[in-house]
C-alpha cells in the first residue's frame, strides 16, 4: 500500500508537471476518439452510399455494353433460390447539353438505363427517387439540407411506374413546354407528335446556381454506339430527380428507362445483320444486377453458380452461332469489386488514422517518459533512502510505474469523457462555429454530408485504450527500470 | 561472546584492476549493545565500510556474518543473500543515520519516521494499523524532542531537528544495529552535543548497537570502542576493559 501512497505523493507533489502530462494524454485521447469516430462515420456513410447505389452482384461482359441474352440470363439467375431480384442495366458516359438563358450548357454525365420496377428490387433505387412534392419542397428551399434518403419513405412500385410513365411525362411537358419551346421553336411540332423519353436527373444537377438543367426541361445527350461505331444523339425530358446522398452520383448521373437507353445507344436493332442472333435474347446490355438474400454468405456460392452453371450455356450458344461477333466473355463481380477504388480509398484513410493513433500514442508515451525521467532524476536521493529503509528494486519500479499509470489512466478517463461528449454534440458545436464565423469545417458540397458523420465503435475505443495504455506503460517502463536499478549509495549521495 | 556482526577480509574497490582499493581486506566484530566508533580522516574508507556492513553496498571480496537475534540468518554471510532478504534485514534489523539526514521531502516528519513500518504494512495493516504506526512514530518524536514538528515538512526543520527525525526513523523498527555516518558532521557544537546525548540515551534505553563513523575525536572518545582507520585498514583499536 505504501507504493500507492508514495506514488500519490509524487504525483501530487509535482502536480503541475503531472497535470501537464495528464492534459497531454487527455488531448491525445480526445483527438483520437474524435478523429477516429468521424473517420469511421465518414467511411461507414460513404460505404453505405456507395453500397446503396449498387446491387450485390453483377453479371457483365468484358466488352462494354455487350452482354447478350440479358432477359434469358436474368430469368435463369432469378430461379436461383438465394436471389431476390435481377435487373438488366445499361451504363455509358454521355455528353450533355441543355439550353439556358445564358446559352447552351455542356457537360458530361453517366447515363444509366434501367428497368425501374426491377431496379427497385436490386438496390435502394426506390428510396433515392423523389416524389414530385418532395422535389418541389427541395426546389423551393434550396438553402436547406435535403432530407437523407433513409429519412424518406421509398417510392412504391406504383409510384415508380407512374414517375416513369407516359401520363406523368405528358403532364410535366404541358406544365413546362412554353419555357423551353422558346429555345427551339422548330421542334414544337416534333415534340407534340412524339415526346422525348423521360429521364431522372440527380438532384445536384437541377438545384443551385451551378445547375445543369431544370426540372421539366429538355436535354440533349450524345454518346458513342458500340454497335454502329458512331455518335448517337437523343433528346430527353427531365421528369424527376433522385437523391442518393453521394454528391458525385447526384451531380453527374441520370436514369432513363432501359428501352430508351438501348434505343439511344443503339444496343438493340434487329435489322442489323450482326445482331440477328441476339434478337431472341433482347437487348445487349452492360450487365445484370443481382440482389441476394444475404450478401456476405451467398455472394461466393451465387457467383460460382452463375459462372459455372448458367453462363457456360450462353457461351456455347455464341460459339455455336454461324458467325459469332464481338468478344463475349461474361463474368460476375461483387459490388465491392466494382467499387474497389473508392472503398480502398476509405480503407487507406482508416489506415492513415490508425497510423496517426500510433504516432499520438507514441507521443503519449514520450510525454510520460519525459515526465517520469525528470522525476527519477529529481528523486534519486529518495530512491536511495527508500532502499536504505528496506525497499526492494521491484518496489521502486512499482512506484514509478504506478505514477506513470496514474497519469495515463487519468488522461485516458478524462479524454474518453471529453471525446465521447464532443462526438455526441459535434454537429451542434459545428453549427455554433458556423454561426459565429460563417466557416464550415465540413462543407456539404465537398463531402455531400449535411451533418458530420460520427460512428463510435467499441473496437475503436478498445484500440485507443489499448494503444494508450501500451504507450503509457512503455513510457513508464524505462524510467521505472532506471529508478529500480539505482544503487542506494550512489542515489543517496547524488546531488 | 559472539559478535552480532562480523566483517571478514572485506575488500572494496571502486575501479577494479586499477589498485584503487578503498577497503583492503578489513575485518572487524561488532558486539550486541556496544557503541563502536570507526575513526579516521576523510577518504580512508569509513563510510564505505559502514555501507558494506549495512548492506547498502557490495564488497568485492570478504563477507559479513550475522550473529544477532534473527535465527534464520545467524551464521549467514549477509552480502551473499538475495536482494529481497537484504531488504528485509535493512528494514527490520538495521537502521541508518546519515550526515545529510536524508528525509523524504514530500512526506512530513511523522510520515518520514513511520516510513520503515509503513513499508512493511500490507493492505490490512495499512487500513487498520496505520494509526498505531503513527502513534509509535509520534512517541519516538517525543523521545527525540521534536513532537511539535510532527506535521512539518523536512524543509521547515533546522539541521538538528532533521537529524533527530532521522534518528527516530532509524529506531522505529526497533533495529539491532543503527549505522550512523557522521551523525554530527553537519551540526554546530551545541546541536551536536544534544544529538550525541540522544544517541547514547537511546543506546542505554533500548540496547541498540551503534556503529558510528566519525572523524570527530570527541564523539569517538565517548564510544565503548574505537577503531582507527588509515588508508583502507584498521591501524589501532581502543577497547575499554569492560568490553570484550
Amino acid at each position: 500500500m505504501y507504493l500507492l501512497f508514495l506514488a500519490r505523493r509524487y504525483l501530487l507533489a509535482r502536480w503541475i508537471m503531472s497535470g501537464a502530462a495528464v492534459v497531454a494524454v487527455v488531448l491525445a485521447v480526445f483527438t483520437l476518439i474524435v478523429v477516429r469516430s468521424v473517420f469511421q462515420g465518414f467511411g461507414d456513410q460513404m460505404r453505405a452510399m456507395v453500397r446503396g447505389a449498387s446491387s450485390d452482384l453483377i453479371v457483365t461482359a468484358v466488352k462494354p455494353m455487350n452482354l447478350p441474352f440479358a432477359e434469358e440470363i436474368a430469368a435463369d439467375i432469378a430461379k436461383l433460390p438465394q436471389v431476390t431480384g435481377v435487373a438488366p442495366y445499361v451504363e455509358t458516359m454521355a455528353m450533355f447539353q441543355a439550353q439556358t438563358y445564358a446559352g447552351p450548357l455542356t457537360d458530361y454525365l453517366l447515363v444509366k438505363g434501367v428497368d425501374p420496377l426491377r431496379e427497385a428490387d436490386v438496390g435502394k433505387f426506390a428510396g433515392y427517387l423523389l416524389r414530385e412534392e418532395e422535389l418541389a419542397r427541395i426546389l423551393s428551399n434550396e438553402d436547406k439540407p435535403i432530407p437523407r434518403p433513409e429519412d424518406r419513405a421509398p417510392l412504391t412500385k406504383e409510384e415508380i411506374a407512374r414517375l416513369f410513365g407516359a401520363e406523368h411525362r405528358d403532364r410535366i411537358w404541358q406544365a413546362h413546354k412554353d419555357r423551353y419551346l422558346r429555345y427551339a421553336p422548330e421542334k414544337a411540332a416534333l415534340w407534340e407528335q412524339r415526346l422525348p423519353p423521360p429521364v431522372i436527373l440527380g438532384i445536384q444537377a437541377i438545384i443551385g446556381p451551378g445547375r445543369l438543367a431544370s426540372f421539366g426541361s429538355v436535354i440533349q445527350l450524345t454518346t458513342y454506339s458500340p454497335q454502329r461505331g458512331e455518335l448517337r444523339t437523343g433528346e430527353f425530358l427531365v421528369v424527376g430527380a433522385f437523391h442518393s446522398g453521394l454528391f458525385e452520383n447526384d451531380r453527374r448521373s441520370l436514369y432513363m428507362p432501359l428501352g430508351a437507353a438501348c434505343e439511344f445507344i443503339d444496343l438493340y436493332d434487329p435489322d442489323l445483320p450482326d445482331t440477328d442472333k441476339f434478337a431472341a435474347g433482347g437487348w445487349r446490355v452492360s450487365g445484370i444486377q443481382v440482389a441476394l438474400r444475404d450478401y456476405r454468405s451467398l455472394m461466393g456460392p451465387t457467383s460460382r453458380a452463375i459462372e459455372s452453371e448458367i453462363l457456360p450455356r450462353y457461351i456455347q450458344r455464341i460459339l455455336d452461332a454461324p458467325a459469332p461477333v464481338g468478344l463475349f466473355r461474361p463474368y460476375t463481380e461483387s459490388w465491392e469489386g466494382r467499387k474497389r477504388n473508392l472503398l480502398r480509398a476509405v480503407e487507406v484513410e482508416k489506415g492513415i488514422v490508425t497510423l496517426i493513433i500510433g504516432i499520438v500514442d507514441a507521443f503519449v508515451g514520450a510525454i510520460i517518459f519525459l515526465i517520469l525521467t525528470l522525476n527519477v532524476i529529481e528523486k534519486r536521493r529518495d530512491i536511495g533512502i527508500l532502499k536504505a529503509a528496506g525497499s526492494l528494486s521491484s518496489h521502486v519500479f512499482s512506484v514509478f510505474i504506478i505514477h506513470g499509470g496514474a497519469i495515463c489512466i487519468a488522461g485516458l478517463a478524462l479524454g474518453f469523457l471529453g471525446g465521447l461528449a464532443f462526438c455526441e454534440h459535434i454537429n451542434a458545436i459545428h453549427d455554433v462555429i458556423y454561426a459565429w464565423t460563417r466557416w464550415r469545417l465540413f462543407p456539404p458540397d465537398i463531402y455531400y454530408m449535411d451533418r458530420i458523420p460520427v460512428a463510435i465503435k467499441l473496437r475503436d475505443l478498445v484500440m485507443i485504450t489499448g494503444f494508450t495504455v501500451l504507450g503509457g506503460f512503455l513510457g513508464s517502463l524505462l524510467p521505472a527500470l532506471w529508478a529500480a536499478r539505482q544503487d542506494p549509495i550512489g542515489a543517496i549521495h547524488s546531488e | 561472546m559472539t559478535p552480532i556482526l562480523a566483517g571478514r577480509n572485506i575488500v572494496k574497490c571502486y575501479a577494479p584492476g586499477r589498485e584503487a582499493e578503498v577497503l583492503k581486506g578489513i575485518s572487524l566484530d561488532v558486539y550486541q549493545g556496544e557503541i563502536l566508533a570507526i575513526v579516521g580522516p576523510s577518504g580512508v574508507g569509513k563510510s564505505t565500510l559502514l555501507n558494506v556492513l549495512g548492506l547498502l553496498d557490495e564488497p568485492n571480496a570478504g563477507e559479513v556474518r550475522y550473529g544477532g537475534r534473527e535465527a534464520r540468518f545467524r551464521g549467514c554471510d549477509l552480502t551473499a543473500l538475495p536482494e529481497s532478504k537484504q531488504g528485509w534485514i535493512r528494514n527490520r534489523l538495521f537502521g541508518f543515520v546519515f550526515q545529510m539526514y536524508h528525509l523524504l521531502p514530500d512526506l512530513n516528519v511523522v510520515e518520514n519516521v513511520a516510513l520503515p513500518l509503513l513499508m512493511r504494512a500490507g493492505p490490512r495493516a495499512w487500513f487498520h494499523g496505520r494509526a498505531a504506526i503513527r502513534r509509535r512514530a509520534a512517541d519516538l518524536l517525543e523521545q527525540v524532542g521534536i513532537e511539535a514538528r510532527a506535521h512539518a515538512r523536512p524543509r521547515e526543520l533546522s539541521g538538528g531537528e532533521k537529524q533527530r527525525a532521522a534518528i527516530a526513523r532509524a529506531l522505529i523498527a526497533q533495529p539491532e544495529i543503527v549505522f550512523c555516518d557522521e551523525p554530527t558532521g553537519n551540526l554546530d557544537t551545541a546541536t551536536s552535543a544534544r544529538i550525541v546525548a540522544l544517541l547514547w540515551r537511546l543506546n542505554k534505553n533500548h540496547g541498540t548497537t551503534l556503529v558510528i563513523v566519525t572523524h570527530d575525536r570527541d564523539l569517538a572518545h565517548r564510544a565503548d570502542r574505537r577503531l582507527y582507520m588509515v588508508d583502507g585498514k584498521f591501524v589501532k583499536e581502543e577497547r575499554p576493559a569492560a568490553v570484550p
